[in-house]
């Protein structure tokens, strides 16, 4: 395992009612920036440094994509921000898919969004890079 | 009864209605995962619908790529107010594997306020207050 990367996997239900903050596109590699939801520190069987607001943030990686559905359609696009944020309802990674269910919302300015995707993406690598300074811009 | 199989037959955890919580921080011993089965010490809220579905005071708004993901949303017609509804999910843990509610806040600023808690008072975005559960949904906690 990479220095500073962990096995997120086993926390992603702590990301229920967490923030997906921004996915970028690089080559054939996406990177997605997390916050979870409140952590308390005595769950962790892991030293995981936490963030502000004892949240765990960081980058999920994902190299050699394969596939990604969107709301159970294939998607060749190029994956982005349908919104300024998004609140995670689902976060589950198994084997090298990851699953993200993202109700979409706007902050500056504040408006009424009823967006909601389902994202699967199959890859060929899939890490996690925790970064506790990780900045959410809508706090 | 839950049972493990594990390489050489089968060990008894306990009877999981009434043991749920100490099976599940045992599980999460043997195989050194994160428990999230804390106590909760606010977010009991009387108020909320028994059953949103069939509330006449509610109109079901929820996105229709939503549907059947456990992710509902609601409007009071008397308040046009939101409320939404998170279904649990037995297989999680924490507030996913259990129904919740959120009162989102319409005058929020930011992730800092977003929602309510259970007196009304303006809480973070996933914070342990901002999920609101019905006073017999909390037998787990």
């Amino acid at each position: 395992m990479k220095w500073g990367t962990m096995d997120i996997s086993k926390y992603t239900a702590y990301f229920h009612d967490g923030s997906l903050i921004d996915i970028k596109n690089i080559d054939d590699t996406i990177e997605i920036s997390l916050s979870s939801a409140e952590v308390d520190p005595e769950d962790l069987t892991d030293d995981i440094p936490l963030g502000e607001y004892d949240r765990i943030n960081g980058i999920l990686h994902l190299e050699g994509i394969k596939k990604i559905t969107r709301n159970d359609l294939l998607f060749n696009g190029i994956l982005k921000m349908e919104r300024q944020s998004g609140e995670i309802h689902r976060f589950k990674i198994r084997d090298a898919v990851v699953e993200l269910q993202i109700d979409w919302e706007d902050f500056k300015p504040k408006s009424q969004v009823n967006d909601f995707s389902t994202i699967i993406i199959e890859a060929e690598k899939i890490y996690w890079e925790n970064k506790p300074d990780l900045v959410d811009p809508y706090w | 009864m839950i049972e493990i199989k594990s390489n050489d037959g089968y060990f008894r955890i306990g009877n999981y209605l009434d043991h749920r919580i100490n099976d599940e921080r045992h599980l999460s011993n043997i195989y050194n995962l994160p428990s999230m089965q804390r106590k909760k010490k606010e977010g009991v809220d009387e108020t909320l619908p028994e059953d949103p579905f069939n509330d006449p005071n509610l109109e079901d708004i929820t996105h229709p790529d939503a549907k059947g993901r456990g992710n509902h949303k609601f409007k009071d017609k008397r308040t046009g107010k939101e409320l939404r509804f998170d279904e649990g999910d037995p297989q999680e843990t924490g507030h996913e594997a259990h129904d919740h509610y959120h009162r989102p806040n319409p005058n929020s600023n930011g992730k800092k306020d977003y929602y309510f808690d259970n007196n009304g008072n303006p809480v973070p975005k996933g914070s342990d207050p901002s999920h609101l559960y019905r006073p017999e949904a909390v037998w787990w906690l």
